[in-house]
């Protein structure tokens, strides 16, 4: 009878020491998962980021080709007519056009310096067409080339280097 | 002496009792410590490859390229003001044209990409761009002749950039630009 108990209580310590071992195991494995997926979804974070930001920046470059921007003389995808965008400047029955709280136009190279007016165009560096608040956050950007008709000599067209900058729910 | 055989009897029972539960816990640890040693060598293994040099296709490169290609230099090759674009200096400069200014377009090229290029993009090892890459290379079906190439800063396995293609009949300007992080 006391062999039998003996045996009894082997076989439970037995089944209790798997059952540990397993416990164990189990946990160690949901600790590595853990740290696995962690790492997988802020990477997919990284990525979600990063597409929403070339999504703006792509919305950024429509707009840039919508008919009060785009120039038309020649077949140019990237360009911008800087003349026109210097007379959408303080043009009134286009202050709601756009859904915006800020729309501007920036020369990269060759830089100049200051904001333009129609008097100091077109030697001067940025034309900010909206600028509704100042808390909009970064604004999406993309390059664009700034070009106009120059009449130095002769009449010829001249293209620089440019970004154009938005942001707002149009952009979102 | 019977119960003295008896009390023997149990005391050896117990210890070897004692002793199968040491080895019990000693295997049991020792299978933790081999689980864990296979796993610190896979991990150390992972860590080791060395990383492959990861290319993308970046938007932003792309329309940088694009934009910077349409923008007009110092440089007329026919006649004034009939300046040529940026794209199709390069174009000439394969051609091994001369501005009517005397100078010979490749110069004009190099300096205007040069200042392009530095205006556009800050590079340093305390920035996030850590360096670039321009190529432009003439690609027929039989050669391949690089026209330009300017760098700055330090490329590594990290790269973002595009490829802009230029026609220029037998075969193709193909201009690439990477950034690298």
């Amino acid at each position: 009878m006391i062999f039998y108990h003996v045996n009894y209580s082997k076989g439970q310590l037995k089944i209790q020491q798997m059952a540990f071992v397993l416990v164990a195991l189990m946990i160690f494995f949901a600790l590595v998962s853990l740290f696995y997926f962690s790492i997988r979804v802020s990477n997919l974070e990284k990525s979600a980021v990063e597409l929403r930001e070339e999504e703006a920046k792509e919305l950024v470059r429509k707009l840039a080709a919508s008919p009060e921007f785009a120039w038309t003389a020649t077949d140019c995808a990237s360009c911008i007519d800087l003349d026109k965008v210097i007379l959408l400047k303080n043009r009134k029955s286009y202050s709601g056009f756009w859904n915006l709280d800020y729309l501007a136009v920036e020369r990269v190279y060759p830089s100049k310096q200051g904001e333009c007016t129609r008097g100091s165009y077109p030697n001067c560096n940025s034309i900010t067409i909206i600028n509704k608040t100042g808390a909009f956050g970064t604004p999406a950007w993309s390059y664009v080339a700034l070009c106009r008709h120059e009449f130095a000599k002769s009449s010829y067209v001249r293209c620089e280097l440019g970004r154009i900058f938005a942001a707002g729910k149009g952009i979102q | 002496m019977q119960q003295e055989k008896g009390y023997n009897n149990m005391a050896c029972m117990i210890k070897t009792k004692n002793r199968k539960a040491q080895e019990e816990i000693v295997g049991f640890v020792l299978i933790i410590v081999i689980v864990s040693i296979i796993f610190m060598v896979f991990l150390g293994i992972f860590l080791r490859q060395q990383p492959s040099e990861l290319q993308q296709e970046s938007r932003e490169v792309y329309q940088f390229l694009e934009s910077s290609m349409e923008y007009t230099t110092v440089c007329a090759v026919s006649y004034e003001p009939d300046f040529s674009k940026l794209g199709e200096l390069i174009r000439e400069c394969y051609s091994g044209s001369v501005c009517t200014s005397g100078k010979k377009a490749c110069i004009v090229l190099n300096q205007t990409l040069t200042e392009i290029l530095d205006s556009s993009w800050k590079v340093g090892p305390e920035r996030a761009v850590k360096g670039y890459e321009f190529n432009s290379t003439y690609d027929t079906n039989t050669t391949q002749e690089v026209l330009v190439t300017i760098s700055k800063g330090e490329c590594s396995f990290n790269r973002k950039g595009a490829e802009y293609l230029i026609p220029a009949f037998p075969g193709t300007i193909i201009i690439s630009f990477d950034l690298c992080y």
